[in-house]
């Protein structure tokens, strides 16, 4: 716990109390006021257990996404925002290509910072709805693991209506 | 470090993005993506938005486009009549299985007698803690499913009813049991275009 002589000199000239956040991707650091920081409930649990030490290491987040999250926080953290300014602020966060989205919606969950994942994952959500298949799969990247076989007994699968009927 | 892959994103992930699709994609598109978003699409958290409005539950030599994209994408070829006793059967399973169900729209061809599946939903707001919207065609005893809602869903925002016959007591009950709320709707009587009565709009 702090000394005598330091807590004297909170008294005196009471500082904002900051964290360290350090990528450990690309050694990055950024340091944060406390209060900013502990709106992600893994960071505040180190925090509150104790384990956090002056510098937090946050392992497979790049500083570039780091520095989304923050600024993230310092809105939200931010007393006098509207409701209007904050959802501005947000969708600037998330207007991103695809591969910085899963980036960020992996740091939200991670840092467990629920706001940002309802932010990121309505984003990716919105860019899903309503596209055929094949399209998603080229707008994501994703390569298509079905055998045609595998596929077909998808397509032929509608037992699932009926599960739980007698 | 490898990139990161949409196809082996983390489960978690994967829910909070599909909770937020519907029906629709759901069924025809993502789980055709791949194979883990497929089962991502198997976890009852995925299903949070219901809205039947547009299936339509009889066989009929016109189908609107959802209900024939999905005749198609799984091979039914025709819609059998539900009776009353199946949505039942139905509601429950939706009951039981959708914990996270924070949107219900009921399809609009329901059976929907005094003794309809509708009447019963009341018996099911324990379940959906997370409810939002609900839609319905009727609503036989408005002021129990208030009561319902009321003690169940916190988080409850609007509530449509179709044909509703709001009288004094249902009227007091909307304000007695929704004080946080933003919004009823319903056409009391028939109306050609369905439109929100004004009366309770905004209460």
């Amino acid at each position: 716990m702090a000394s005598a002589p330091e807590n004297e000199k909170n008294a005196s000239a009471p500082e904002k109390k900051t964290l360290t956040l350090k990528s450990m991707i690309n050694n990055e650091e950024f340091v944060v006021d406390e209060h900013v920081a502990l709106q992600s409930v893994t960071i505040k649990n180190m925090v509150d257990s104790d384990c956090a030490g002056d510098v937090i290491p946050v392992p497979t987040i790049s500083g570039e996404i780091l520095a989304l999250v923050i600024e993230y926080c310092k809105n939200h953290a931010n007393p006098s925002a509207s409701e209007d300014d904050l959802k501005k602020a947000d969708a600037g966060i998330v207007a991103k290509d695809i591969y910085t989205l899963i980036d960020l919606v992996l740091a939200a969950n991670f840092l467990d910072i629920k706001g940002l994942l309802e932010v990121t994952s309505q984003k990716i959500a919105d860019s899903i709805k309503d596209l055929p298949h094949q399209d998603v799969r080229e707008i994501f990247g994703v390569e298509n693991d079905y055998t045609p076989e595998e596929e077909a007994a998808v397509r032929a699968e509608h037992d699932w209506a009926f599960e739980g009927f007698p | 470090m490898s990139e990161p892959k949409w196809e082996d994103l983390d489960r978690d992930c994967l829910v909070s993005i599909f909770g937020r699709l519907g029906l629709e994609s759901l069924l025809l598109d993502v789980p055709f993506v791949c194979k883990s978003w497929y089962k991502a699409t198997r976890i009852p958290q995925s299903w949070r938005h219901l809205d039947f409005s547009k299936l339509q539950l009889h066989d009929s030599w016109y189908y609107d486009d959802f209900t024939s994209r999905l005749m198609d994408t799984y091979g039914i070829e025709a819609l059998p009549e539900l009776p009353n006793r199946c949505m039942e059967e139905a509601l429950l399973y939706v009951a039981d299985e959708c914990p996270a169900l924070r949107t219900l729209v009921l399809p609009s061809n329901v059976l929907q007698g005094p003794q309809g599946p509708q009447f019963k939903i009341k018996n099911h707001m324990s379940k959906w803690t997370n409810l939002q919207f609900l839609k319905l065609q009727r609503c036989f005893d408005m002021k129990e499913l208030l009561t319902q809602i009321n003690i169940h869903c916190k988080n409850f925002e609007a509530l449509a009813i179709e044909r509703a016959n709001i009288g004094r007591d249902e009227a007091s009950a909307i304000v007695k049991f929704l004080p946080k709320y933003k919004g009823v709707a319903s056409k009391v009587c028939f109306h050609e275009k369905e439109e929100p009565n004004d009366d309770f709009e905004g209460l």
